[in-house]
C-alpha cells in the first residue's frame, strides 16, 4: 500500500482558497468589546506573566480561527476525494471471485453474520471506494462459476449484483471460477484476481507429505490475492445418509453426524417418516470437536418410504442447512431379471442367489414390462425397460466399423479391478476364441467419445465395455459364453454376483443414498411428459421427461424438497441434502496449491484503494464539536 | 450644596470633627520656623524641656536664677521649641483618577488632611498634577483656620485629566517646594515608573510619606469575561485580552503584589500606606482607616 494519498477529484482543491476570505473576515470582523480602563499596568503584567506560563496563549487567542481553518481544510480536502492507494489501486481491471458455497452460509458466532455477508461487506467497501478508471468483475464461486457482472465501473450494477448473491448449498469448486476469470486475461489484460473465500475447499491428500492440501487443477495465468474470511463458531451436521437392505424386507438407515473442529456439539437426531409423519427413531448425540458418529435406524421395507433425518442442536450451530437430510427407500422386493434360456450358464449362476426372480420361466414367455436387469445375447432385448443391461457376444450397433470380432484366440491383458463388475475377479487365466479387434485408425479414445469405457482389455481390443447413459447402465461382453473358458472359472459366479449387486444398486434395491445437492438425481416419471419442478426456494421450472420417463439435469443448489407437478397435481417429491463432510466441517485452509504456485491467505483486510473522505469528514465533525464545546462551555465566552 | 454647607467635599459635621484631629507623623519632621509642633531641640515655647550649663553668649533671660541662687552656678533653662510641620498634599489628577469616583474620594481625603492640618496650624499645600509638562495646580502653603474656606474652594475647583505618572509628579513637586513634614500622596499608583525612587526623594527631602492608593471597584474586583480590547485612559494604548474571566485571579495576584510593593516601599522609609476603594464613604475612610490606624489623632 502506498502511503502517499491520491486524489480522485484534485480540481476541487480550489476550495482551499476559501481559507483566504475566512482569514480576512476573521480579522475584519473580529469584534472585541472595547473598554477604557485607568491603566494597562496590571493587565500588561498579567499578559506577560501568562505568556510565560502558557506558551500557547498566542495560539489560544486565535483558536477560533485555527479551528475554522482546520474545518475548512478538512472539508476541502475531503472534496478532493483522497484515497490511500494500494497495489490493487493500480490495477485497472480486477475480477473478484466470491465463494458462495454451502460453508459460506455459516453464521459467525461473533458478528452473527454469515461468512458470505462478511465477504460481501468487504467487496462493498471496494465498490464504494472504486476510483474512476477502475473496473471490477464479480464472479460467484460454488460448484461451478457464475459471472455476476461484466468488467464494469458501474457501482450501481456492481452493488445490485452483489446484493443478489446468495449462498448455494453446494461444495465449492475453484477451478471453474479461475477458468472463467482467465477468459478475461487476454481481452482485459488481467494480472491479478482477488478471491474471497473461507478456505473451505475440497482437499486432496498429498502422497509426498501425507497431508491434505487444497489443490487447484489449474494453471494460474494471473496472481491470486486470496482473502480468507475468518469466522468462529462450531457446527454439527449430517454428512452422510444412506441405507442398505437388511435381510429380505428391512432397511438399515445410517446417519452420520459430524462435529466441526471448532467446538463440541450436542444435538438431538430424529428420523421422521414423511409419509406417515411419525418419528421412526430419535437419539441424542454428544460430539467432541472434530468427532463424528454414525447412528443406525432399522426401517421396515414393506412400503416405499420418504425419510427425513433432522438434527436439533442444543447450542449455537453455525450452519443450518446441514441439519436436515432426506432419503427415499423403495419397497423391498426381489430383483427382476430377464435372461433368456439361450444363456443357461447365466441362468444357472443366478438361480443360486437369494432374492432374484428370473424370467422367462422355462416354457413361458416373459411377462414383466419393466425389469431391473436385462441379460441377453440379442441386441433387440435392449429395448426392454430396465436400469441395467448386459449383452453377451453382441457388438453394439454404434461400434460397427470401429470394432470387429475375429475368430481367433485372445487373452486378457488388463482389466479395471476397481470396476463394480470386476471386483475380486481374476481374469488372467481366462481364454477366449472370440477376439474383438479395434479397426484400423481406431483407438480407445474413439470408443470413449461414444461413451464406452473399456473394463477389460484383450489382446487386440476391448473384451468388456461399459456405457452409462443417464440412469441406464449397459455392459457388453464382446465374446460368446460358449467360446470362452470363463463359465468354468471362479471368476464367472463372482462376476454374476457383482452384476446382480450392480443391478440392485441401479434399481436402488440394495442400498439407497440420500441425494446431495448439485444436480438432482434422475427421476422416473411418466414418459415424454412435461412437469413443473419447484425448488426449495419456490422457484419453478419446467422439465420434460424422456421417452423412458426419466427427468435429468435439474440443478439442485439449495437444500430441501423438490416438487414435481403435472397439471398442478403433486406427483413426486424429492428432498436433497448437503451431505458434504468438508462443507459441514467449516474448516478452511490458509494455502491454495495451484499447479505451479501456492497462494496464501491474506489478512481479512481490503488492500483496495481506501477512500479517505469519510475520515476527513469525520475529522471535520470532530473539529466542529470541539469548537462548539470550547466556546459553549461558558456562556458569553465568545 | 446647602447654604450652610462649607464645602461640597464633605459634610459640616465631619469638618467639625476633623477640626479636632491632628496629623500624626511617625517621625517628628518639622521646620525650624516656629510652628505648632514641639521640637526636640530647645525653643521658645512655655513648655520646659531641660537644663544645660551656661556658656558665654547665651541669652541671660533663660538663666534659671532660682537654681543659680542655690548652687551659685548659672544653668540655662531650655524650653521645647515648637516648629512648623509642612503638609504638602500631592493629588494625582491624571485621567486614570477620573474613574468611578476615584478623584472625588482623593479630593475628600485631601480635604480631610487639609482641614486637620490647617486647624492645627500646619502649613498645608496642595499640588494637583494632571499633565506632564504642565505646572500642577498649586494651593500654596498656608496655615490657620482662615484658609480653610479658600482651601476647600481650591479642591472643589480641581478637575482631573491628563497623563502624569505619579513618580514623575512627585519629582516635579519636590522641585517646587522646600520644607519638612508629611507628604500626603493620593493616587492610584498605576505607573510604569519607579515609585520607590520617588519615595526616596520624598524621604530625602524630609517628608514622611503618607501614600494613599485609591482604586475603582472595577479595578479591585474586575467582573468581566470574554474578549476585550482595553484602552489605557492616559496613553490611549490598547491591549487585546481573550477570556478575561480566566485571568482575573492572575490580575488579583498582580494587584495585591503592587499593593504589597507600595506598602513595602513606604515602610522602608518610615512611611505609611493605605489602599482604598473609591466607593468607600469619606466618613468611613477618616474614622475607620485614618484615625484607627493612627494617621490622624
Amino acid at each position: 500500500m502506498s502511503w502517499f494519498p491520491g486524489f480522485s477529484a484534485p480540481l476541487n482543491a480550489w476550495l482551499l482558497l476559501l481559507t483566504a476570505p475566512v482569514v480576512l473576515v476573521y480579522f475584519l470582523k473580529l469584534k472585541r468589546t472595547q473598554k477604557e480602563i485607568p491603566s494597562l499596568l496590571l493587565w500588561q503584567q498579567v499578559i506577560a506573566d501568562q505568556r510565560v506560563n502558557s506558551p500557547f496563549q498566542r495560539f489560544r487567542k486565535n483558536l477560533l480561527l485555527w479551528l475554522q481553518l482546520a474545518l475548512l481544510v478538512l472539508l476541502a480536502t475531503a472534496a478532493t476525494q483522497p484515497f490511500l492507494g494500494s497495489r490493487d489501486g493500480n490495477v485497472a481491471k480486477l475480477p473478484i471471485l466470491i465463494d458462495c458455497s454451502a460453508s459460506m452460509g455459516a453464521i459467525d458466532a461473533t458478528t452473527k453474520k454469515t461468512r458470505l455477508q462478511l465477504a460481501k461487506d468487504q467487496v462493498l467497501q471496494i465498490i464504494d471506494g472504486l476510483p474512476s478508471g477502475q473496473q471490477l468483475m464479480l464472479i460467484a464461486v460454488h460448484s461451478s462459476a457464475q459471472r455476476l457482472t461484466s468488467m464494469t465501473s458501474n457501482k450501481v450494477e456492481l452493488r445490485t449484483a452483489l446484493d443478489r448473491l446468495e449462498v448455494a448449498d453446494v461444495p465449492s469448486r475453484l477451478e471453474d471460477a479461475f477458468s472463467l476469470a482467465s477468459g478475461s486475461v487476454k481481452t482485459d489484460k488481467i494480472s491479478t484476481i482477488r478471491l474471497y473465500t473461507d478456505g473451505n475447499v475440497p482437499l486432496r491428500r498429498n502422497p509426498a507429505t501425507e497431508t491434505d492440501q487444497a489443490v487447484i487443477d489449474f494453471d494460474l495465468p494471473f496472481q491470486v490475492d486470496y482473502f480468507r474470511i475468518p469466522s468462529t463458531g462450531g457446527n454439527v451436521g449430517i454428512t452422510s445418509l444412506n441405507a442398505t437392505r437388511s435381510g429380505v424386507r428391512d432397511w438399515q438407515v445410517f446417519v452420520r453426524a459430524e462435529c466441526s473442529p471448532d467446538a463440541a456439539g450436542d444435538v438431538q437426531l430424529r428420523l421422521i417418516d414423511l409419509e406417515t409423519r411419525t418419528v421412526i427413531g430419535e437419539e441424542r448425540i454428544v460430539l467432541n470437536p472434530g468427532e463424528s458418529s454414525r447412528i443406525v435406524f432399522s426401517v421396515n421395507g414393506d412400503v416405499a418410504k420418504r425419510l427425513r433425518a433432522e438434527l436439533t442442536p442444543q447450542g449455537f450451530d453455525a450452519l443450518a442447512t446441514d441439519n436436515s437430510a432426506w432419503i427415499e427407500l423403495p419397497v423391498s422386493r426381489d430383483l427382476l431379471v430377464f435372461c433368456p434360456e439361450t444363456l443357461p450358464a447365466v441362468r444357472h449362476a443366478l438361480r443360486g442367489m437369494e432374492g432374484i426372480q428370473v424370467e422367462p420361466v422355462a416354457g413361458q414367455p416373459a411377462s414383466a414390462v419393466v425389469y431391473d436387469l436385462v441379460i441377453s445375447d440379442s441386441l433387440e432385448d435392449l429395448a426392454r425397460e430396465a436400469t441395467t443391461y448386459l449383452t453377451i457376444g453382441q457388438l453394439p450397433h454404434d461400434l460397427a466399423g470401429k470394432v470387429t470380432i475375429q475368430d481367433s484366440n485372445a487373452t486378457v491383458v488388463d482389466w479395471k479391478r476397481d470396476a463394480p463388475l470386476l471386483q475380486h475377479v481374476q481374469m488372467l487365466d481366462v481364454d477366449f476364441i472370440d477376439s474383438p479387434q479395434l479397426m484400423k485408425d481406431v483407438t480407445e479414445s474413439n470408443l470413449e467419445r461414444l461413451g464406452y469405457m473399456t473394463l477389460c482389455h484383450g489382446t487386440q481390443g476391448p473384451l468388456i465395455l461399459e456405457r452409462r447413459a443417464g440412469p441406464r447402465l449397459t455392459m457388453h461382453w464382446l465374446f460368446q459364453l460358449d467360446r470362452t473358458t470363463l463359465p468354468y472359472r471362479l471368476a464367472f459366479p463372482i462376476m454374476a454376483t457383482n452384476l446382480v449387486n450392480l443391478a440392485l444398486n441401479q434399481a436402488e434395491l440394495s442400498e439407497a443414498k440420500g441425494p446431495a445437492t448439485g444436480i438432482l438425481p434422475p427421476v422416473k416419471l411418466d414418459r415424454s411428459a412435461e412437469y413443473l419442478v419447484t425448488n426449495p426456494q419456490g422457484v419453478h421450472q419446467t422439465a420434460q421427461s424422456d421417452k423412458d420417463g426419466w427427468i435429468t439435469g435439474i440443478p439442485a443448489r439449495r437444500v430441501g424438497p423438490f416438487e414435481f407437478r403435472q397439471g398442478g397435481v403433486l406427483v413426486r417429491e424429492m428432498g436433497v441434502s448437503l451431505l458434504n463432510a468438508r462443507e459441514s466441517s467449516l474448516s478452511g485452509v490458509d494455502t491454495l496449491v495451484a499447479k505451479e504456485a501456492e497462494v496464501s491467505a491474506n489478512e481479512m483486510k481490503s488492500s483496495m484503494d481506501r477512500p479517505l473522505w469519510t475520515l476527513l469528514a469525520g475529522g471535520a465533525l470532530i473539529v466542529l464539536m470541539v469548537e462548539w464545546w470550547f466556546y459553549q462551555r461558558r456562556p458569553g465566552s465568545v | 450644596m446647602s447654604a450652610a454647607q462649607w464645602t461640597s467635599l464633605m459634610p459640616n459635621d465631619l469638618l467639625a470633627r476633623l477640626e479636632r484631629l491632628r496629623i500624626n507623623p511617625q517621625k517628628r519632621k518639622t521646620n525650624r520656623t516656629q510652628g505648632e509642633h514641639l521640637s526636640g531641640k530647645g525653643g521658645t515655647s512655655i513648655e520646659f524641656s531641660d537644663y544645660r550649663d551656661y556658656v558665654a553668649g547665651d541669652d541671660l533671660r533663660y538663666v534659671d536664677w532660682n537654681v543659680f541662687s542655690r548652687l551659685n552656678q548659672p544653668y540655662l533653662k531650655l524650653y521645647a521649641h515648637e516648629e512648623e510641620m509642612q503638609v504638602p498634599i500631592l493629588l494625582d489628577a491624571s485621567t486614570s483618577m477620573n474613574f468611578e469616583g476615584k478623584f472625588d474620594l482623593a479630593r475628600q481625603i485631601a480635604a480631610a488632611f487639609g482641614m486637620a492640618g490647617l486647624t492645627s496650624v500646619e502649613k498645608v499645600s496642595v499640588y494637583s498634577c494632571a499633565q506632564v509638562g504642565q505646572a500642577p495646580a498649586i494651593f500654596p502653603g498656608t496655615r490657620g483656620r482662615a484658609a480653610v474656606k479658600r482651601f476647600m474652594a481650591f479642591l472643589e475647583g480641581l478637575q482631573p485629566g491628563g497623563a502624569f505618572p505619579i513618580d514623575a509628579a512627585i519629582e516635579d513637586v519636590l522641585q517646587r517646594r522646600r520644607g519638612r513634614g508629611v507628604a500626603v500622596v493620593i493616587s492610584d499608583f498605576l505607573t510604569f515608573g519607579d515609585v520607590g525612587k520617588a519615595f526616596n526623594k520624598l524621604h530625602g527631602s524630609g517628608l514622611e510619606v503618607f501614600a494613599i492608593q485609591i482604586l475603582a471597584p472595577s479595578e479591585r474586583n474586575p467582573e468581566m469575561s470574554g474578549d476585550f480590547r482595553f484602552v489605557d485612559s492616559e496613553s490611549g494604548q490598547t491591549l487585546d485580552i481573550s477570556s478575561v474571566g480566566e485571568l482575573v485571579s492572575l490580575y488579583q495576584a498582580h494587584r495585591q503584589a503592587l499593593e504589597d510593593h507600595l506598602a513595602g516601599e513606604c515602610q522602608k522609609r518610615n512611611g505609611r500606606f493605605l489602599s482604598l476603594t473609591s466607593d468607600q464613604p469619606i466618613r468611613s475612610v477618616v474614622f475607620d482607616e485614618l484615625v484607627r490606624k493612627g494617621w490622624l489623632k
